[in-house]
């Protein structure tokens, strides 16, 4: 098993090397200046000489590019072009916010989908069945920004029910510590934070959970029809292994391994989800965060902001293989 | 003085079964009746398709819910297609189990093997220690020759031969009345195959089951079976003790099963053929279904189904042919002596 | 056969009714259909837009924020542009962008598979690393940062997205040639002296196209969809050429004040041309990979 996980980790190295090598050489080719986009096009040229050096930006690209690995190595994503404050401080501050409002999309999506999707996987063409397949179809063809809207004009404008945007009202005297509101402020023991916390959290994370249960629960039924079929189904059935023990021990469990391969792959969706979802909601996290740099053209932040994405997305795949492998013993063997 | 249903182990009387298709019914088995006796193994041979794992099915009650069947099983005595679920789900197992035909994915590949047999155990006497679980197991891992300290492996880590005693082992660990045994050997190689009919042939001596040993190969059947019924288009058409079916076959499909197996004689150098193809069952008009085959078919053959004809050596058939021979008409309810 | 059935049989309009019928066996078929339907509307709100669309969807047509009326079915938006002659025109970009993307993605993606999953070794290795990097890779993402570096316009943010699916082409392609390049029809074609781009072309890429067809309709619904976000988040088509993901981004801004209109129709047009898509490809996948025991 360890030496699974070894061989898993090290496999990851190359991919991680590729896509923060793929990343770096997208940026370079913007057209335009950056810098001069920075400094507006009225600046004399020497000025424009010294801040492209003090970047580093005059150096061949090969160069650049050694360095640039060199500092991710370190943990260093640079400094961001406009602020001037370390990119890694930058994502920190916002990064807990994106985590919170994934993690509850993420719970909703999986709670959907595994439970609806078991029932409707035994329930074949009855009504739990029908549902979910409408279900699923529909959902996975509305983008993620229009239903969180319309979960705005129901919710908050015609029924004014919940909040629209931001994640907190301003309450004073209350200090992030952790930058998870949902336990700063049970740490803190602001009941009223921690109400308005969960009350701003609603309905962003149930937008991204329900859009992304859609493909959840369509893999989730789909790999268990399929495992109902097998063989050794049948041959427990003819045992006289009782139906629950059937559906969980038996069918669940052996779905799981390709269930958990698609969550995996869902990570990536979420994440992206995630970006949309905060733009309408003004949630300030790292998808606010990336698109405001893209506009401001601000390249080193946006090369940072998406290796830490990379680091995420390969990181959560080597977790799930893992999970794998420890839950199908063929895997490891 | 006993009665007939404590002489039986199972007792299927005028069994029907459709399935439901989108084009219609398919017949896969029509009025079929007999009996197998306590520690008897009874062989169930035909073509493919020609309904004999449908009928190890219904028994275990494991057809889809779309399925139609009719008529009666009676195993101990009690009548199983009255069962509802539960009662059957009961059974399954204990009293009445099955050996599958693919052993390679016949058993949960994330589940140890001991768990197998843990999970059939405990399902059925939830009660049980756990020392005499084991003590089960070891004795049905013995009876079909596998090491108990393999227990704790995978399916994945057993060679075909060995899942397929694990199998064996899974089913008569409960010591059921009777185990069906679908096709066992029909997806190994030779040499397994031959292997697992010895263990089989050992259980016959120190086990109390029955068996109905369901294939198409006639080679299979040979040594294990005490009596045999051949099965074709959905009907049994012959049903007699081993011996006399080999030596004297009666109905012309029987015959023509017989002398399509090739064999090491010199002199017989023309491997026959039955020409033709197995009738399809979702049209069937009522006629003898061999008929479109049959070399001896007879006007009466085309028009009315043939009745189960019982004759002098005990055995039955369905042939016009043996119209005039028989003694008389089987009759499933009849409480009667078996020849053999 | 009677010569009456003859003669029916070689005009096409035999060939048509029997296969709308063959549609309408299955639920599936019966999708496939409505898929149809959606999506010849919006080609035809496409290329018909000047016909369809009752103003110019670029210049102000009425008051600002009106709600649906008869002179404007769809309200207007913000700057007083009728909303539904902006959806009809907004079908052109988005099925252009989606087509542009997808026929790229494909045109990349399908010869890199077929040549790396033909010969194999260490090119193959390279290029599945590379693909599988970029397929993990949130695909929204990838295309927010080359759509940055390419800028707005309907080419440049075909490209985007184009990259961000060529890799699914690829890996289809790719695994299906490399266990098909052993099967004994490759062998038999090359014992009798075919070439190598022979075998490719003529035996194997027959063989791998179907799982294609699929796909490429599941990648035009996603196409769409990826399209519509980058133009929420302001990196898609600049305005004011309409687009329904624009569209959406402006009616986000002013929801406070109940702009339904402005939210529910372009977002009812993406979900209804994705429908259209997703209907589309389960109706080919049915019939091109019948499900066996799906329907009991």
């Amino acid at each position: 098993m360890k030496y699974y996980v070894l061989q898993r980790i090290l496999l990851a190295i190359p991919m991680f090397f590729i896509l923060i090598s793929v990343i770096f050489f997208v940026l370079r080719i913007m057209p335009g200046d950056p810098v001069l986009a920075m400094l507006g096009g009225k600046a004399p040229q020497e000025v424009i000489e010294a801040k492209r050096e003090k970047l580093g930006l005059n150096k061949p690209i090969g160069e650049q590019f050694v360095i640039y690995v060199g500092n991710l190595l370190k943990g260093d994503l640079g400094k961001s072009m406009l602020t001037r404050r370390p990119v890694n401080e930058e994502i920190a501050e916002r990064f807990p916010a994106t985590l919170e409002l994934t993690l509850w999309g993420f719970i909703i999506a999986v709670v959907i989908g595994i439970f609806w999707g078991s029932e409707a996987s035994r329930n074949r063409e009855k009504t739990v069945d029908l549902s979910a397949r409408v279900y699923a179809i529909f959902i996975y063809s509305v983008p993620v920004f229009w239903f969180g809207m319309i979960m705005q004009l129901v919710f908050g404008v015609w029924l004014g029910w919940l909040p629209v945007s931001g994640r907190l009202e301003f309450i004073p005297g209350f200090y992030e510590k952790t930058g998870f509101l949902l336990i700063d402020t049970l740490i803190d023991g602001n009941m009223d934070a921690f109400f308005s916390a969960i009350r701003h959290l609603v309905l962003p994370a149930v937008s991204l959970g329900v859009v992304i249960s859609s493909i959840f629960l369509r893999m989730v039924r789909g790999n268990m029809i399929l495992t109902l079929t097998k063989d050794f189904i049948k041959a427990a059935k003819a045992r006289g292994i009782r139906r629950g023990a059937i559906v969980y021990r038996h069918a669940l469990k052996n779905s799981f391994v390709p269930i958990l391969t698609v969550m995996g792959l869902q990570f990536a969706l979420l994440l992206a989800g995630a970006v949309l979802t905060e733009t309408t909601f003004s949630w300030p996290g790292i998808g606010t965060f990336l698109v405001k740099k893209i506009k401001d053209r601000d390249f080193i932040s946006i090369q940072g902001t998406i290796v830490i994405f990379a680091l995420l997305v390969i990181s959560v795949s080597i977790i799930i293989d893992i999970i794998n492998a420890w839950i199908d013993p063929r895997i490891r063997y | 003085m006993k009665n007939d249903a404590n002489r039986y182990a199972v007792n299927i009387k005028r069994l029907r079964i459709h399935y439901q298709t989108r084009n219609g019914p398919v017949k896969a088995g029509e009025d079929i009746s007999f009996k197998v006796r306590p520690r008897e193994v009874f062989g169930l041979v035909g073509e493919s398709g020609c309904g004999k794992s449908t009928i190890g099915q219904a028994i275990l009650r494991i057809l889809p819910d779309s399925t139609r069947v009719e008529g009666q099983i009676l195993l101990d005595d009690e009548d199983i297609l009255k069962y509802k679920r539960e009662e059957m789900r009961k059974i399954r197992g204990e009293k009445v189990s099955m050996i599958f035909q693919d052993p390679m994915t016949s058993l949960n590949p994330i589940m140890k093997v001991k768990d197998h047999f843990m999970e059939t155990i405990n399902t059925h006497k939830p009660k049980i220690k756990k020392e005499k679980a084991i003590d089960m197991i070891k004795k049905a891992l013995d009876a079909v020759g596998i090491e108990s300290d393999r227990l704790n492996e995978y399916p994945f880590q057993f060679s075909g031969g060995m899942r397929q005693r694990t199998m064996i082992a899974l089913a008569l660990i409960m010591d059921p009345t009777i185990i069906v045994a679908d096709e066992p050997t029909t997806s190994l190689d030779v040499i397994v195959q031959a292997q697992i009919l010895e263990v089989l042939e050992n259980l016959k001596q120190s086990f109390n089951s029955s068996m109905l040993l369901i294939t198409h190969d006639m080679g299979v059947v040979a040594d294990m079976a005490d009596r045999i019924g051949v099965m074709y288009g959905g009907q049994l058409v012959e049903e007699n003790i081993k011996d006399k079916i080999y030596k004297e076959p009666k109905h012309p499909y029987t015959k023509a099963l017989l002398g399509s197996i090739p064999n090491t004689d010199i002199k017989d150098m023309h491997l026959s053929f039955i020409p033709g193809a197995p009738p399809d069952l979702l049209n069937h008009p009522e006629r003898c279904r061999f008929a479109p085959r049959c070399p001896k078919a007879m006007e009466k053959c085309w028009e009315e189904t043939p009745h189960d004809f019982v004759m002098q050596d005990g055995g039955r058939v369905r042939c016009w042919l043996f119209e005039k021979e028989s003694e008389k008409k089987y009759d499933p309810d009849e409480v009667g002596e078996l020849v053999g | 056969m009677s010569m009456v059935d003859e003669k029916r049989k070689k005009f096409i309009s035999y060939y048509i009714v029997k296969g709308i019928k063959e549609l309408f066996r299955t639920k599936t078929g019966v999708l496939a259909f409505i898929g149809m339907l959606l999506l010849a509307m919006y080609i035809i709100f496409a290329v018909a837009a000047p016909l369809i669309a009752p103003y110019n969807p670029v210049t102000k047509a009425g008051e600002s924020f009106q709600p649906p009326s008869l002179q404007h079915l769809f309200g207007t938006d913000n700057l007083g542009r009728d909303l539904f002659s902006r959806v009809v025109y907004g079908s052109k970009i988005a099925l252009q962008i989606a087509f542009i993307s997808v026929v790229v993605a494909a045109s990349i993606g399908i010869p890199l598979g077929l040549i790396s999953g033909y010969v194999g070794g260490v090119l193959d290795r390279i290029l599945t690393i590379i693909m599988d990097a970029l397929y993990t890779f949130p695909g929204l993402i990838l295309a927010i940062a080359i759509a940055a570096v390419l800028g707005p316009g309907v080419f440049n943010v075909g490209m985007s997205i184009a990259v961000v699916f060529a890799p699914t082409y690829f890996r289809i392609i790719r695994n299906q040639v490399s266990s098909v390049k052993s099967s004994l029809y490759v062998e038999a074609a090359r014992s009798i002296g075919a070439k190598n781009w022979e075998i490719v072309i003529r035996y194997i890429l027959p063989n791998v196209l179907p799982s294609v067809v699929v796909v490429l309709s599941m990648n035009l619904a996603d196409a769409i969809m990826t399209e519509a976000g980058l133009s929420f988040l302001g990196l898609g088509i600049a305005p004011p050429t309409p687009d329904w993901g624009y569209d959406l981004s402006n009616g986000q801004r002013f929801v406070l004040q109940n702009d339904w209109w402005m939210v529910l129709f372009p977002g009812l047009a993406i979900i209804t041309v994705v429908l259209g898509f997703s209907f589309l490809s389960e109706g080919l996948n049915e019939l091109l990979n019948p499900n066996v025991g799906d329907d009991r």
